[in-house]
């Protein structure tokens, strides 16, 4: 009996020490170094620190094109040049903001995400909650290459990125029409009034990016252009464009596709609308998607683009660090290689995304600027300065958030 | 019969037969045709890449992989809970057995949105956040309130004197478990096993909510190539989940069977 | 151990196990949910609840949800009865029309949605036959049956995959039951049409009231559906849930929360009532 209970006594105190091990090895770590702190060091240890690690990176999944560009052609690379492994997952917007706020609260002392793909009210989003780490982006040795003094990088949906992001590539709105089915588009606001009412039915905008950046533009011309609504969020100013916008959109509701009684949920439902000839005219912020869709298939061969005069919204899009990062230095590394002259370039060919480049062509090495021209010459695509000629900048993201949310109550 | 009541079955009989296949046909034929528009009939060729794409991608190999071994724990570990649960509430009073019953099917009715909204938090707390074993445990849930269902239903039909018999003969407990009770067992086992795989299998909001983005499994896929405008692909993906839920009944009808044993 | 302990430990055993394994992450998800609605945790502002649930939007989404859901299960419940007592015999047509009907039972429901979308959409397969047939000039005359207000698209993908379910649960009540009762209503003087009306559906319809039930409630909740392919105007009530959450500000996070709560209101309902009725049934 005694010796059964000794071995008793043995297997408890084992036990014990097997759950306080197990206890301490669970204990919390100490939290990852902020991007700011990585961002002071030099730029080669913040590569080797980044070397052998893994960056997580939230990014919007919804195209197989970028998705295909993401993971195969730059995480092969980064991972054979800076030993990093590069995990692209989905998340965007409100998602990003709703999420990081929520590891937050949970007190999650790292977060999942190293690297974000955000712009405009995404990061006032996180900017006002103190979400992202910085500032980081003025270390990146590729930087320099930026242009800068472009109002579309410079400003992200007039908020200054301050070093909180990155930026990474540029979008223009273009709407995108059959050239055999519409040999003479309308290229102007008023016009395309005119056609709505020429050919009812035959022309809707979807609920999701595209529609309201549609709007937007409608909103900025309607209003005396973009002028109008910078400098802010000016409430008094909104209510009279919206006004006005809304008045024009009632309009032509009753001309819309089903009477504009019901609206494509988002910009794929509304390229199927066009490319089965449901609808004329379909839209996209990236103004090269009639190109690279109609390649993939999704649309058809005799698919162009067209920007419309009155100006149609050009803007950035940006790289952002989480507070929570675990991985700061691998995610700046990977932020620097796609501004390197290689990836933009690779990222601006109609076979692979064709979204525009960030880098200003009198700052890079003489030999890209050549490859850079024949990529953006290409005759598939909307011509670089009808491009320059109608971008119009984003204003304020209130102006967006409101947009969305009194169309949502007031119009569908 | 009629020549009339006949004609009119055999038609009901057709309308049937293109009910029940049209939608896989369509699936089928939408897989293998690219850029197939209106007003085409039919696709102008047989393209072949998107199936191939499904397990030669990588991301599309994830997804598949993940609701695999999604679906198999889930059933494995549901059922292994919920059978002795099923037991014990069919055996006992009947007010334990509505309560079991209704709590059961609690867990299956709660629309998987708002069941997952409040799941992901607890998972964000648990620091499972964004993980596949997050995931699992929110699958769990009405997986183990379908299986509980089946099993109470199994039990309150039982007939336990073979069982009784068993025991007067004395077998003890875990004799009479795999003598008698197992192989009797066999049929509703695979029934249930093949449930909790279909019941995970085809979880979509629970997935999307509980996982925040980063787990992949076939259904998600099959949404983000369709909101992507990728018809052929989410066509391919959506008949890659259809084909293996209907191999799985198929197996369990199979199964069941070829058991020998007499359920009462 | 006497008989005293044993019955309270036969009673309290599966309680416990219910109650860690069910109860435990239903209180966990529906708690959460309050704490949302209250402003506690998941990025929330506290909303008032009757603001909210007297909103036009929520109401419309609400009654639409339940539209879909009692339209679609009632075609599905006809339908598979018609199959039952159509195809009921053991020729080999019957046989054929059985199983051929439940073929779409395991059919994930995103899958059906697909397919579905690909059918019957305004330049989806029918209309192409249409078309070819020259019975409509052009997508827009193809009736609107995807993104419709009506849900016909909707409707009908539920009544695809889940016929088959309500199919079996019918075939198996008519082989266990069906006989005995309609040879005692024949031999009584009843014709066959009397029989069925009186006997048989009644009978059927007992044993199927808990399965309609869930087919019912499975409808209300799904999102998969009507994110393929229901209309933007009202929004399906889970899809609602799914635009407050991902909105940005607070305020509609909290209102997630709370029309959460409402769906999940509505199916504790339905799943009282579907063991109220399963008793009953059994």
């Amino acid at each position: 009996m005694n010796a059964r209970l000794a071995e008793r006594a043995r297997h408890g105190v084992l036990f014990a020490v097997l759950m306080a091990a197990l206890v301490a090895g669970c204990a919390r770590s100490a939290p990852p170094p902020p991007a700011n702190d990585v961002a002071a060091l030099p730029w080669d240890s913040i590569v080797s620190r980044a070397r052998g690690t893994t960056v997580v990176w939230r990014m919007w999944r919804g195209d197989p094109a970028i998705n295909a560009f993401v993971d195969k052609w730059v995480a092969p690379r980064v991972r054979s040049q800076y030993g990093i492994t590069l995990q692209a997952v989905s998340g965007q917007g409100n998602e990003l903001v709703d999420q990081l706020t929520v590891e937050r609260e949970a007190g999650a002392v790292s977060g999942t995400a190293s690297l974000l793909w955000i712009n405009g009210e995404t990061f006032g989003a996180l900017r006002a909650r103190k979400l992202l780490g910085g500032p980081w982006s003025q270390v990146l040795p590729a930087a320099v290459a930026v242009d800068s003094s472009s109002p579309i990088i410079s400003r992200d949906f007039e908020q200054d990125p301050a070093g909180f992001e990155s930026p990474w590539g540029t979008v223009q709105l273009a709407l995108i029409y059959d050239s055999a089915r519409t040999p003479v588009p309308p290229r102007t606001a008023a016009e395309l009034s005119a056609w709505i009412r020429a050919h009812p039915g035959r022309f809707t905008y979807d609920q999701s990016f595209a529609g309201i950046t549609f709007l937007k533009g409608l909103l900025y011309s309607l209003n005396g252009g973009v002028d109008s609504f910078r400098g802010g969020f000016d409430s008094t100013r909104y209510v009279a464009g919206r006004t006005r916008l809304f008045a024009w959109l009632d309009s032509v509701k009753p001309l819309l596709w089903r009477e504009g009684q019901q609206y494509p949920p988002d910009v794929a439902a509304l390229h199927r609308l066009f490319a089965n000839g449901e609808i004329d005219f379909s839209m996209s912020n990236n103004q090269n998607e009639a190109v690279t869709k109609a390649m993939q298939g999704v649309l058809p061969k005799t698919s162009r683009a067209l920007v419309l005069r009155d100006g149609t919204i050009a803007n950035a899009h940006f790289l952002g660090i989480p507070a929570n990062s675990p991985n700061a230095a691998g995610a700046m590394v990977v932020a620097n290689f796609l501004l390197t002259p290689e990836a933009q370039l690779e990222k601006q060919r109609p076979t692979v995304w064709a979204d525009g480049t960030v880098l200003s062509l009198a700052r890079i090495p003489a030999e890209w600027r050549a490859r850079f021209d024949s990529v953006v010459n290409d005759p598939r695509l909307v011509p670089a300065d009808s491009l320059r000629a109608y971008a119009r900048p984003e204003v304020s993201p209130r102006y967006h958030e409101r947009l969305q949310d009194d169309w949502r109550r007031m119009i569908r | 019969m009629t020549a009339r009541t006949s004609s009119l079955r055999l038609l009901s009989f057709i309308a049937l037969l293109l009910f029940a296949t049209a939608p896989l046909l369509m699936l089928m034929v939408t897989s293998l045709s690219r850029g197939w528009f209106y007003p085409a009939l039919l696709p102008a060729a047989a393209d072949g890449s998107a199936w191939r794409e499904l397990f030669t991608d990588a991301g599309r190999r994830d997804a598949l992989v993940n609701s695999i071994a999604l679906g198999i724990g889930t059933a494995l570990v549901a059922t292994t809970l919920a059978l002795p649960l099923g037991r014990a509430a069919a055996l006992s009073t009947r007010a334990v057995r509505r309560s079991v019953a209704l709590l059961a099917f609690t867990a299956v009715a709660l629309p998987p949105v708002a069941l997952g909204i409040g799941l992901q938090l607890t998972v964000l707390r648990l620091g499972l956040g964004g993980t596949l074993f997050g995931v699992f445990l929110a699958h769990l849930v009405p997986t183990l309130g379908y299986l509980t269902l089946v099993f109470l239903g199994v039990f309150t039909r039982w007939d336990g004197r073979l069982e009784e018999s068993a025991a007067t003969l004395g077998a003890n407990g875990v004799t009479r478990w795999r003598l008698v009770l197992l192989p009797l067992l066999r049929r509703p086992i695979a029934d249930a096993l093949a449930l909790g795989f279909l019941v995970s299998w085809a979880q979509v909001a629970l997935t999307l909510l509980v996982g925040g983005g980063a787990v992949r499994t076939l259904p998600l896929d099959v949404l983000a190539m369709l909101q992507a405008g990728q018809d052929q692909r989410a066509a391919a993906g959506a008949l890659a989940l259809a084909i293996p839920a209907l191999l799985v009944l198929g197996a369990s009808r199979v199964a069941a069977r070829s058991t020998s044993a007499v359920v009462a | 151990m006497n008989s005293a302990t044993s019955t309270k430990r036969a009673r309290l055993v599966p309680l416990l196990m219910a109650g860690t394994l069910l109860g435990v992450p239903i209180a966990l998800g529906v708690g959460y949910q309050l704490a949302g609605a209250m402003g506690l945790v998941g990025n929330a502002a506290p909303v008032e609840l009757t603001r909210v649930l007297m909103d036009g939007a929520v109401l419309r989404s609400a009654a639409l949800s339940l539209w879909i859901a009692t339209a679609s299960t009632l075609l599905a419940t006809v339908g598979a009865l018609a199959v039952a007592l159509t195809f009921g015999g053991s020729r080999a047509l019957d046989r054929m029309a059985r199983r051929m009907a439940v073929l779409p039972l395991p059919v994930p429901t995103v899958a059906a949605a697909v397919a579905v979308l690909l059918l019957l959409s305004q330049s989806g397969w029918l209309s192409r036959v249409a078309t070819s047939a020259a019975l409509v000039a052009g997508p827009s005359e193809f009736p609107a049956l995807v993104y419709d207000p009506v849900a016909i698209g909707v409707i009908t993908a539920v009544v695809w995959k889940e016929l088959p379910f309500l199919l079996l649960l019918a075939l198996s009540l008519l082989s266990l039951r069906g006989d005995a009762l309609t040879d005692a209503a024949r031999t009584l003087g009843a014709t066959r049409w009397q029989a069925m009306r009186r006997v048989t559906l009644p009978m059927l319809l007992r044993g199927m009231w808990p399965s309609i039930i869930a087919v019912f409630v499975f409808v209300l909740g799904s999102l998969e559906l009507p994110l393929v392919l229901a209309s933007s105007s009202p929004l399906a009530l889970p899809m609602l849930i799914q635009e407050r959450r991902q909105a940005p500000d607070m305020a509609s996070h909290g209102e997630a929360f709370v029309i959460a709560l409402l769906a999940t209101v509505l199916a504790l309902l339905a799943a009282v009532a579907h063991e109220w009725l399963r008793d009953d049934a059994s």
